[in-house]
């Protein structure tokens, strides 16, 4: 592992990928800042970028961004109440009540710390769990890998609420039915193309993310009107140092919701935005009397704990990606489809074939967050000017940066009308609630699927005994049946507490 | 009270998408040594209409009995829908454009009329937002990178 850790090393503090770390870090504040992009739209906005680089140096940019989103997402969160993305919907809470009190440096100080301290505490975890977890994995066949798609995608499913199981696992089921579009891998015959030479290679995966998140929000916020203009006022920040009293108060639920929101990370489907609920809940459920009563009114360890839990569980939805080639959420799906647009086949063997960047992914993940902090926080005054920004000048310009980061790829128009189509498409379906994110798993996960299960089929003579005789497939698939239950299992908790 | 609201409708919608696809998972051609095969390149899509077409009936059933409780309604309001089609014919518009014209001139008057569109008004605005992406993409690409744009 030591080895690991100095490959690693040696990968992200070379200048170039530090520079693009910044950078990433830089732009990803920017743009997570903006209400309604979150860190999936900066990562899937960012991809074109990166097709110029190495796989180890454009995975390390979108760890940047991704670092940078959520920070930045934060940022709006605690300054203008709007977060961003659903995991700083618990920022707002405390960090929104701080900067009305006039303490506005401090909460994004806050924040700011908390997402080091548990972006810190999840790279250790990561750095651990990891390598394990590949090692283990390393013994896993077609069987295997198919289960793990199936879970993975149920996971991502039964995590979307109660009242959103259907529709998310028919965006999932979507998704699936949209990767099959183009050549069969298996077999070569051309499916769902309807004679087009477009569809031949399939639908592209940028395409599908830049229409489905960065796209359909712009076109979201123009419907609905929310204007970011005229919420946000250049006022002073204050101070944005912390003082000896605050720092104790607030490090124990750091270190808490750290390793509460790593582990909620490594769940498949699970995500940030839980974890940073769970945070929030289980410090205010731990906090005594004055303290207690603080939260929702200001309290600076109601604003660490989601911050950190957030930060760690983001940390933690690498452990499956990395290892098992499986994402736990819209991001890392975003990311997967990137790691394979590079030529890279994630899961297990990523480990032994591209150590550079497996563990330069690692590495450059903690120093994301030292970047962060030491470049980014000092510089929020001058960022959170874009926030000043008309955004009927901002929806426009995100439109253009969409169809250009499609186009400049394949310089084909027929992209650009398939990638509007399917916006205008999403923004009907978002505006019904209908969840993207098991989409683009289900599009990053089809292709895999389809051609595991059909070699799992020929490995067992055409018979599906391998769901069985396979103890760690079975294992697996008795896993997915299990979180499959969650939401029938809420439902009937819920009605028994009610009755 | 009418049973049929937008919800309703879109899952009608998956419903059909789901028929449409499964219609054509029908006329996927085969090479004759697969016809015999356990799995073939339609089984994959049989299996997905027939899971998405079970959702799709699931949201519907939920759509009708919210309905009948008031369900939630739609997750954003609609309040600027002729903002938004704009804004998309535009995009239309400037995809057309943007061969035949060239790119640093569909961009800005893409840039420029989706602005003005969108009722921004202030020429300090206007111009710099409209003029300066187009340069920037096409100094760094044409020029840094050597890639030729339309």
């Amino acid at each position: 592992m030591i080895d690991g850790i100095l490959t690693g090393l040696e990968v992200a503090i070379r200048p170039v990928n530090l520079l693009l770390v910044s950078v990433g870090c830089f732009a990803g504040t920017i743009i997570g800042m903006l209400p309604g992009l979150g860190p999936v739209s900066a990562i899937a906005l960012l991809v074109p970028v990166t097709y110029a680089f190495d796989p180890a140096s454009a995975l390390i940019l979108l760890a940047g961004v991704y670092y940078g989103a959520v920070f930045g997402g934060s940022t709006s969160a605690i300054l203008l109440n709007a977060p961003g993305v659903a995991g700083t919907v618990a920022t707002t809470f405390d960090g929104y009540p701080l900067a009305q009190k006039g303490l506005p440096g401090k909460a994004l100080a806050v924040a700011a710390y908390a997402s080091f301290a548990g972006g810190t505490i999840a790279a250790v975890l990561l750095l651990l769990a990891a390598p394990a977890l590949a090692v283990v994995s390393l013994s896993f066949q077609s069987p295997e890998y198919f289960a793990l798609m199936v879970l993975g995608l149920i996971s991502v499913t039964a995590f979307a609420g109660e009242d959103n199981a259907a529709k998310a696992g028919f965006m999932a089921v979507l998704g699936l039915m949209l990767g099959t579009v183009g050549t069969d891998r298996t077999d070569g015959v051309m499916r769902f193309t309807y004679g087009r030479l477009d569809l031949l290679d399939g639908i592209s995966f940028l395409l599908l993310a830049m229409a489905a998140f960065a796209l359909s929000e712009v076109l979201l916020s123009v419907l609905s009107g929310h204007s970011v203009s005229g919420n946000a006022r250049r006022s002073a920040l204050g101070s944005l140092r912390l003082k000896r009293k605050e720092v104790k108060q607030v490090a124990p639920a750091v270190g808490r919701s750290s390793l509460l929101g790593f582990f909620v990370g490594v769940l498949p489907g699970a995500g940030a935005t839980i974890a940073s609920f769970m945070g929030y809940s289980m410090e205010r459920s731990i906090a005594k009397g004055e303290a207690q009563k603080e939260f929702g009114k200001g309290s600076l360890r109601g604003l660490a704990a989601p911050e950190s839990a957030n930060n760690a569980a983001s940390s933690g939805s690498f452990v499956p990606l990395l290892t098992l080639g499986v994402p736990g959420s819209g991001t890392t799906a975003v990311m997967l489809g990137a790691l394979i647009s590079y030529g890279i086949n994630p899961g297990p063997t990523l480990f032994v074939e591209r150590p550079d960047v497996f563990w330069g992914v690692i590495v450059s993940m903690y120093i994301g967050n030292v970047v962060l902090l030491i470049l980014n926080l000092p510089l929020i005054p001058y960022i959170s000017r874009v926030l000043t920004l008309p955004s009927n000048v901002l929806a426009p310009l995100i439109v253009f940066f969409c169809l250009a980061g499609v186009f400049l790829v394949s310089f084909n128009t027929f992209d650009l009308y398939m990638m509007i189509g399917i916006g205008v498409i999403a923004v009907v379906l978002r505006l019904y609630r209908y969840p993207m994110a098991p989409m683009i798993v289900g599009f990053t996960l089809g292709g895999l699927l389809e051609t595991n299960l059909r070699r799992s089929l020929v490995l067992y003579n055409d018979s599906f005994s391998f769901l069985w005789e396979r103890p760690i497939t079975l294992a697996i698939l008795s896993a997915t049946v299990l979180i499959a239950g969650i939401p029938l299992f809420r439902k009937a908790w819920r009605r028994a507490v009610v009755d | 009270m009418n049973a049929w609201n937008g919800e309703t409708y879109v899952a009608l919608l998956c419903l059909a998408f789901c028929a449409f696809y499964g219609m054509s998972a029908g006329s996927i051609d085969l090479f004759s040594a697969a016809q015999h095969e356990v799995m073939t390149s339609r089984t994959f899509p049989y299996i997905l209409t027939a899971v998405g077409a079970a959702c799709s009936l699931s949201i519907l059933y939920s759509a009708l009995r919210e309905q009948a409780a008031s369900g939630p309604g739609r997750a954003h309001e609609v309040r600027h829908w002729r903002a938004c089609a704009g804004l998309v014919g535009l995009a239309l518009v400037y995809a057309f454009l943007l061969t035949r014209i060239g790119f640093i001139v569909s961009t800005a008057g893409f840039l420029a009329a989706g602005i003005v569109y969108l009722g921004e008004r202030r020429w300090r605005y206007v111009v710099p937002a409209a003029v300066l992406p187009p340069l920037i993409f096409w100094l760094l690409l044409e020029l840094g990178l050597d890639i030729s744009l339309p």
